[in-house]
């Protein structure tokens, strides 16, 4: 069923030649019945959906493929915990040290206090978005979000580069917004038709958020309590164990790692200085994570992806028809 | 399952649809509370088909457009059968319970 590319709607240009080749004529077929007689933002919608459909063949990103099964299963829960996580930052603002920086990170890498409201408000809304089932909405919520961190912690950091070492450079990277980056890529990388629509699977987010909001606000200080975050974390992880998908462990983990980081980066930080290790190991350390994260989600998709669903009793081998 | 792979199982239930007839079914299914946008529709047949949970059926041109039917396959007909058996128990299990007398409230208002 192949086409001349050339015919073929902009949208469905965009697919790898060798998908568009066994897949174009039959896609632009369907497009074209989708959007006869529908309205321009109705149009727009279809194309930037398989404008997205496109860029997910190209990026290895569809949902066929493990790393996006997981993300799917992570971004109901990337809402809460980003919505729980955000709300207890508020709530300590005004007692962070140095006034107007966050997640206990020096002063270069903070944010100024409106910049810290208003990112910490935008991290509330992917959540708002996914209990109202809209998680279109919910994933640009959440990249305007990571943005947004970014875009303030850059905004701190750039009048005071002068007072920066270029060593210095490295950790100031890592901790500009990289964690919430990582939230916002779960969100944009779970494909809309393994996200969950269901009342009952929004139904427990709340007191996911809720739990991250407890954890992270009782547990931000040094001292005994602040191993609580890390308790809870492994708490969820282990409680994935019990669900039937095999990649759920995995997808708890990514979505509660921000948290991690966010809570403990300066605080190893620390350790390592008083442990007397170089700059350069400092930053390797504190790197650790995020780069076993990145390596580990390109290993995950490299491999076939689980069955999502296996039937209850032995198939039969044929296919059926009618 | 997720909603949006058991709504295109059970729309190729009955027969074999191509896609833009996928799309009509699956909001004719879920009452139109379901609104399946085309690339969506691919990622999920692309992902079925891996599975062997449906195959394509047959190609043929109609009206100067391309069409591909799909169709379940064994695997994707068993699949289909243990989760409307699944949903199937958690609804009557739900109507038992509503269907039984509720206890009266222990320590009301005088």
């Amino acid at each position: 069923m192949s086409t001349e590319p050339t015919r073929l709607p902009f949208p469905v240009r965009l697919y790898p030649r060798a998908y568009r080749e066994a897949n174009g004529a039959e896609t632009a077929a369907t497009y074209a019945d989708a959007t006869a007689r529908a309205s321009l933002p109705a149009r727009i919608a279809e194309g930037a959906g398989i404008a997205a459909h496109a860029l997910r063949m190209r990026t290895g990103l569809g949902s066929d493929r493990p790393f996006p099964q997981a993300a799917a299963l992570a971004a109901p829960l990337v809402a809460a915990v980003a919505a729980g996580q955000s709300a207890a930052q508020l709530l300590r603002l005004p007692h962070t040290s140095p006034p107007g920086t966050l997640d206990g990170l020096h002063q270069l890498a903070g944010m100024s206090v409106p910049g810290a409201w208003i990112t910490g408000l935008l991290w509330c809304l992917p959540l708002l978005a996914v209990l109202a089932g809209r998680w279109t909405a919910a994933k640009v919520f959440g990249v305007l979000a990571a943005s947004a961190v970014a875009a303030a912690r850059l905004a701190w950091f750039l009048p005071r580069v002068a007072e920066v070492q270029f060593d210095q450079l490295a950790s100031l990277l890592l901790e500009v917004g990289l964690p919430q980056l990582l939230w916002a890529f779960l969100l944009v990388a779970a494909p809309r038709d393994l996200l969950d629509t269901s009342p009952p699977g929004r139904a427990t987010l709340p007191v996911a958020a809720l739990a991250t909001y407890v954890t992270a606000a009782v547990g931000w200080r040094p001292g005994p309590l602040g191993v609580l975050v890390l308790a809870g974390a492994v708490v969820a992880v282990a409680l994935a164990f019990t669900r039937r998908e095999r990649l759920y462990p995995v997808a708890v983990l990514l979505a509660v790692l921000p948290v991690l980081l966010v809570s403990y980066t300066s605080q190893v930080t620390l350790w390592c200085w008083n442990a007397g290790l170089s700059y350069d190991a400092t930053v390797a350390v504190t790197a650790l994570p995020l780069a076993a994260t990145v390596v580990g989600i390109l290993l995950l998709n490299r491999r076939r992806a689980p069955d999502v669903q296996p039937p209850a009793s032995p198939p039969p081998a044929d296919t059926v028809t009618f | 399952m997720q909603e949006p792979t058991l709504l295109i199982l059970t729309a190729l239930a009955d027969r074999p649809r191509h896609g833009y007839g996928l799309m009509q079914e699956i909001a004719t299914i879920s009452a139109g509370r379901y609104r399946m946008r085309t690339g969506t529709l691919y990622g999920a047949l692309d992902r079925l088909l891996g599975q062997n949970l449906i195959a394509v059926d047959r190609e043929e041109i109609a009206d100067g457009r391309a069409r591909r039917f799909y169709t379940l396959t064994g695997q994707g007909r068993a699949a289909l059968t243990a989760e409307a058996e699944r949903l199937r128990s958690v609804a009557a299990e739900a109507e038992r319970r509503l269907r039984a007398p509720r206890p009266r409230l222990q320590g009301g208002a005088a």
